[in-house]
């Protein structure tokens, strides 16, 4: 059987590469597409501990859930002010977010 | 309490051996429309671990949604922000080294609290399949169930306001 910290660890290790390209990126786009495999590498921990615990009222499971319409609804809303950037801007390149900048 | 393999721990090692990788492909690509496919896979790869969890029901949500809809919506921007390959110096940010000494920071902060956790796991047990699922959805979380549809309906309301033609400036 396998022991609940490996998906720890697993859930930890894609949450590192992510952090690393979420912070490294100057693109808009990728940037929101490492903060989706973040959010996922988060609701595996849930799920894990959940599953550890043997939570029968699903605690984790639920976060993981509402984790999930929440990320559905904040990848929609991100985009979409991607595409009003890019109108404005031309490119997608978060250094360009520079307007309140002193 | 369900009795894993050893099938299922070779599965295991294959499913985080291709979520790292694509993680990491998706890391080190230039090109915007492949690194949505190795995100997608990467996605793909965990709605299996979920499947491993024997939390079925999320592990479909995940394909639904994650390996789906959102990989779609992605790519769909990539393809109207117009921005192909480009080089590395234009991906990058200036202070990147910061970030890396941030996430190496973080990291053995990470090991820290997982090994002092890992002795409270207990093993893992097979919750979360459909029916249970479903139950705990319209019974002890009806509430935020419907208030995560209100949620969406926001989100979309938002999403189409900001990204509709704009007629002023």
């Amino acid at each position: 059987m396998i022991p609940a910290e490996y998906f720890l660890y697993l859930a930890a290790t894609v949450f590192l590469i992510a952090l690393l390209g979420f912070l490294t990126r100057k693109s808009l786009v990728q940037s929101l597409m490492c903060l989706e495999l973040m959010l996922a590498s988060v609701s595996l921990t849930f799920v894990t501990f959940n599953s550890a615990s043997g939570d029968p009222t699903l605690t984790g499971i639920m976060f993981a859930l509402f984790g999930m319409v929440v990320g559905a609804a904040e990848i929609g809303v991100g985009l979409a002010l991607v595409l009003l950037f890019f109108r404005r801007h031309e490119n997608v390149q978060s250094d360009e977010l520079n307007i309140l900048r002193g | 309490v369900t009795d894993y393999s050893f099938g299922s721990l070779a599965l295991f090692y294959f499913l985080a051996f291709t979520i790292v990788a694509f993680s990491v492909l998706m890391l080190f690509s230039r090109n915007f429309v492949h690194s949505a496919a190795y995100l997608a896979m990467a996605l793909l790869s965990f709605s299996g671990v979920y499947a491993l969890l024997n939390a079925t029901f999320l592990a479909l949500l995940q394909l639904f949604i994650y390996a789906g809809s959102i990989t779609v919506v992605v790519v769909f921007v990539i393809m109207m922000t117009r921005v192909g390959v480009s080089r590395w110096d234009q991906l990058l940010q200036k202070q990147s080294w910061l970030a890396v000494m941030v996430v190496g920071a973080f990291s053995f902060g990470l090991l820290g609290a997982l090994r002092s956790i890992t002795p409270y796991l207990g093993p893992l047990r097979s919750l979360g399949g459909t029916e249970a699922v479903a139950d705990a959805l319209l019974t002890t979380y009806a509430a935020p169930f419907e208030i995560s549809s209100l949620i969406l309906l926001a989100s979309l309301v938002g999403a189409i306001y900001l990204a509709r033609e704009g007629t002023e400036s």
